[in-house]
């Protein structure tokens, strides 16, 4: 069920036919004013002016307040021009004013109708004045007519929420929030950050006088939407902006989320059948033009929002279409194909969606939190950011990130950075650089302790004191349970960046997990690693050898970031490579499963480059008599020689080698050097 | 070597303490001790060194003896108590302090450390009695008062904690630690400038004071002074207070 056309009904109630109230409503008539009747005639253009902007509904509202003002300039003291003035600034920027108009409306014309108890909770609801606001809702509920049950029900949830809103006020979370300073906002709108697992680079919407093709949007006067970049320093100072050209269009332009590996920019954009979801991709140092993404995703509703998982495997999207809809937007999920393509779209089932809408779906980096936001769940109003966790494969009650996070109005976009301890929305603030800016918020968690001091006189044979022992104090902040691997691509020897195809292998399920791309420009590449798995990390470009590493992440694990280059070889004859993802069973020469991605890998590229002939080696450390190893070394090269011709290589482009201990790459002093020295070797022989 | 002897050893020794050679006094302890293995006093004594150089196990062994040879002597029981709490015996250490008290009621130090013993395992209405007392017994003892307001701090009657910091300040103008402490307690007690004013006296009393520094950082941050409180928890850093950089990695810009 969705519920519609409540100001409708609200506006039925109010009784718009004037009378004088001598002592305290003043209408706009000539026996008021008796001597200001060009003046009277301006205020009264002003109404009629504001009237038919009003009568068009909400989204009109900002533009009548104006109108409004103006003629309250004249004559302040007209309950039915303050009642509409007070419903206008509710859905303004400047809520808080409201109350003052709609006291006064009620005030000056107390049988002003029920619709005013309604906006007056509302607006006590936004000022967190919860038990006024209550009082109100259930004034107001006692006045509606049986045949209106969706107005009774509307008017409980927002009773309910101001229950939750007292609720989470008294147990607010401990927060930083702080502008992110003049170097991204301006006195235009900015708004929907989107940031880079690292926190280095930042997308986001603006409404500025530089908007490409200079247009102004004709239902808000405000200049069209472009998306720009900002870049942090090491100092964490954001700035260096610029206009990103080549998604933006004369009209609204705005930014959706990004993929985990920053590779991809997801928009929004108005159509002519609804508003769907654009990609761009980067390609090099530049943005590509905007494509809608496929029909799996945008219909002919409106799709607002979208975010890749961490692995690009999956999108998660926002649409208000009806199809399987339990009521409003929203969240759904299809499947993206190693080619992109994506799969048919499945509502993500109602332990996220409600009747109300969801909205500003973020997929969390760490693979297993989604954040959202939404209008039903324990909302204190409006909209309120969510989180779901999902285990055992099954999202978990949606959280609600509480109070001051969230407030009675919308809360919609948010977007929390890899490591969990920080977040990026918009807000409008008075003490900002002028409408919507950007801030980041900072999870303080528990309340610190202060640390005391006290001693004691131990002794009585000694004149000494001594302190009373101090256990450190630990900051208990949660932190993201995944592991940020980026660094570059390029060539070992010209050390000129490559665009190389990163795939992450889960080794114990044997199964790519997911393929990226670093960048053509700078062969600069980011993914994310949820903790509890073992990895291997391939990296592979054209006419250039793979290069393959192991990364072990515990459950446990917190965040971390590791900076891990790919200097890649080019397919040469004499050049060799480590297979760092072939493991034996210990001192013995049987493959484990585990390295059988590694091994598939060397038969695709053996396929790739059928003139290729290369020797296979095996190595082992100083542990154990010469002869031992060799033998060792040897039978290992030749079951991965094997392991080849089972899969259809031919034997004569391969040749095996056992070195024994005889060519170390690191000392055999440490167990360290020694682990190092234990390895498989692939050799180009000709090509 | 004789009488004599023996007490040379001894004053050498108690002059070593004065100066922080333990180790130096604990060899003299040694050689009154030969000298005079009668005296119960150089056990008593050498037990005190040996607290000081934690060899708690070994002070416990002198502080038997020495009680083996005078019951009646209260200071032994009360430092043996001492040995014990430092070795994590608190059991033992409540009985040996109240054997000190029954035997001396008028033992203010033996009435503190119960106090200190008494908190330690949870009994924050007996050590609240047990430093009561104290300070009533000897009623310029700063550092039971100090204590005193720690207990109340616990307990989070910020009002009383107040009250015996500041007692202690009074007592020692120059006890950065009740200081810092009354100000833990008004920055509770929501008194954001008095807070701050404490802290900053405490490491103006002693500039290396790391702990007022952290402190004056949270009540920063408590009262939306974010980047005061980084600046603080900076100097708590600088004084090497390790705390404070899981803090500032947290929450604070680098700098």
């Amino acid at each position: 069920m969705k519920i519609f056309g409540h100001f409708i009904l609200a506006i039925t109630f109010l009784f718009l036919a004037s009378s004088l109230n001598a002592q305290q409503n003043v209408e706009f008539t000539k026996s008021n004013f008796p001597n200001l009747k060009a003046e009277l005639k301006g205020a009264l253009n002003n109404i009629k002016e504001g009237d038919k902007l009003y009568n068009q509904g909400p989204y009109f509202y900002a533009q009548a307040l104006p109108y409004y003002l103006k003629a309250n300039n004249f004559n302040p003291n007209n309950a039915v021009l303050n009642y509409k003035i007070g419903n206008c600034l509710l859905r303004s920027p400047q809520k808080a004013k409201a109350i003052e108009h709609l006291e006064k409306a009620q005030k000056l014309k107390p049988d002003i109708g029920a619709g005013i108890y309604f906006s007056l909770a509302q607006a006590y609801q936004n000022n967190l004045m919860w038990d006024k606001a209550i009082d109100l809702y259930k004034t107001y509920k006692a006045t509606i007519p049986s045949k209106y049950p969706d107005e009774i029900f509307i008017t409980d949830k927002r009773i309910t929420e101001c229950e939750n809103g007292k609720k989470f006020v008294a147990n607010p979370v401990r927060i930083l929030i702080e502008n992110v300073g003049s170097g991204i906002n301006t006195i235009y709108p900015e708004y929907s950050p989107v940031i880079s697992a690292d926190e280095s680079v930042m997308y986001f919407t603006s409404r500025r006088d530089n908007t490409t093709g200079g247009g102004i949007s004709n239902i808000d006067e405000k200049y069209y939407e472009d998306v720009y970049r900002g870049l942090r320093d090491p100092k964490e100072i954001w700035g260096n902006v610029s206009n990103l050209t080549s998604v933006n269009t004369d009209f609204n332009d705005a930014t959706v989320n990004l993929s985990p590996d920053g590779q991809k920019l997801l928009l929004y954009k108005d159509g002519k059948r609804g508003g769907d979801i654009y990609q761009s991709v980067l390609v090099g140092s530049e943005w590509s033009k905007p494509e809608p993404l496929s029909n799996s995703v945008n219909t002919m509703y409106y799709e607002t929002h979208a975010s890749y998982s961490f692995d690009g495997r999956m999108l998660y999207f926002v649409s208000n279409k009806p199809d399987g809809s339990y009521g409003g937007k929203d969240i759904y999920y299809c499947y993206v194909d190693e080619k992109g393509n994506l799969g048919q779209p499945i509502n993500i089932g109602p332990d996220i969606n409600t009747q109300f809408d969801e909205e500003g779906v973020f997929a969390h980096p760490d693979g297993k939190t989604l954040y959202f936001a939404s209008q039903g769940h324990n909302s204190m109003g409006g909209f309120d950011f969510f989180k779901s966790v999902l285990k055992d494969g099954k999202w978990g009650k949606p959280e609600n990130l509480g109070y001051p996070i969230n407030s009675a109005d919308d809360d919609v976009f948010f977007v929390v950075t890899a490591d969990s301890r920080r977040a990026y929305f918009s807000s409008f603030k008075q003490d900002g650089f002028g409408e919507k800016d950007i801030y980041r918020l900072t999870f303080l968690g528990d309340e610190k302790r202060f640390l005391l001091n006290t001693e004691d006189n131990l002794l009585s044979s000694l004149d000494v004191t001594v302190k009373q022992k101090l256990i450190d104090q630990k900051l208990d902040i949660p932190t993201g349970e995944l592991t940020i691997l980026k660094g570059t691509v390029y060539d070992k020897i010209t050390k000129k960046p490559l665009l190389g195809t990163i795939e992450i292998v889960d080794l114990e399920q044997n199964s790519i997990v997911s393929t990226f791309t670093s960048n053509s420009a700078t062969g600069k590449y980011l993914v994310s690693l949820p903790s509890g798995r073992n990895y291997s990390v391939t990296t592979s470009a054209d006419n250039y050898l793979f290069m393959s590493e192991n990364f072990n992440i515990p459950k446990a694990s917190g965040y971390q970031e590791i900076e891990k280059n790919f200097p890649l070889d080019r397919i040469d004859v004499g050049r060799k490579i480590v297979l760092k993802n072939i493991f034996f069973d210990f001192d013995k020469y049987t493959l484990r499963d585990i390295s059988s991605t590694e091994l598939e890998r060397l038969v695709k590229l053996m396929n790739q480059y059928p003139k290729l002939k290369i020797e296979i080696s095996g190595h082992t450390d100083n542990v154990g008599s010469e002869a031992y190893n060799k033998t060792l070394s040897e039978n290992r090269a030749k079951v991965v020689v094997d392991y080849m011709i089972k899969n259809g290589i031919d034997k004569s482009r391969m040749v095996f080698k056992g070195y024994a201990f005889l060519q170390p790459i690191a000392s055999n002093d440490s167990d360290g050097g020694r682990q190092l020295n234990r390895r498989t070797e692939f050799k180009v022989l000709a090509k | 070597m004789g009488e004599n002897t023996e007490k040379i050893y001894f004053l050498r020794a108690k002059a070593k303490i004065a100066t922080n050679d333990y180790e130096g006094a604990l060899i003299d302890c040694d050689k009154a001790v030969d000298i005079n293995p009668a005296n119960h006093e150089n056990y008593y004594y050498r037990g005190g060194v040996k607290v000081e150089l934690a060899d708690y196990k070994s002070a416990i062994v002198d502080f038997d003896k020495c009680i083996s040879m005078k019951g009646d002597f209260a200071e032994a029981y009360n430092d043996r108590g001492s040995a014990k709490r430092e070795s994590d015996d608190l059991d033992g250490a409540v009985a040996d302090y109240r054997k000190a008290i029954e035997l001396k009621p008028d033992f203010a130090q033996a009435y503190n450390n119960l106090g200190s013993s008494l908190k330690r395992k949870g009994d924050l209405t007996g050590a609240i009695t047990s430093y009561t007392k104290a300070t009533e017994l000897k009623s310029d003892y700063y550092i039971a008062y100090n204590n005193l307001g720690s207990v109340y701090f616990d307990k989070e009657d910020y009002a009383k904690a107040i009250e015996n910091f500041t007692k202690a300040v009074q007592l020692n103008g120059n006890y950065y630690f009740a200081y810092n402490n009354r100000g833990a307690a008004r920055m509770k007690n929501k008194d954001f400038s008095g807070a701050v004013a404490d802290f900053t006296q405490a490491v103006t009393i002693n500039t290396d004071y790391s702990y007022a520094y952290l402190n004056r950082g949270i009540a920063k941050e408590m009262n939306s002074d974010f980047k005061g409180a980084c600046e603080d928890w900076h100097l708590a850093l600088d004084k090497g207070l390790a705390t404070a950089q899981t803090f500032i990695d947290n929450q604070c810009t680098k700098k």
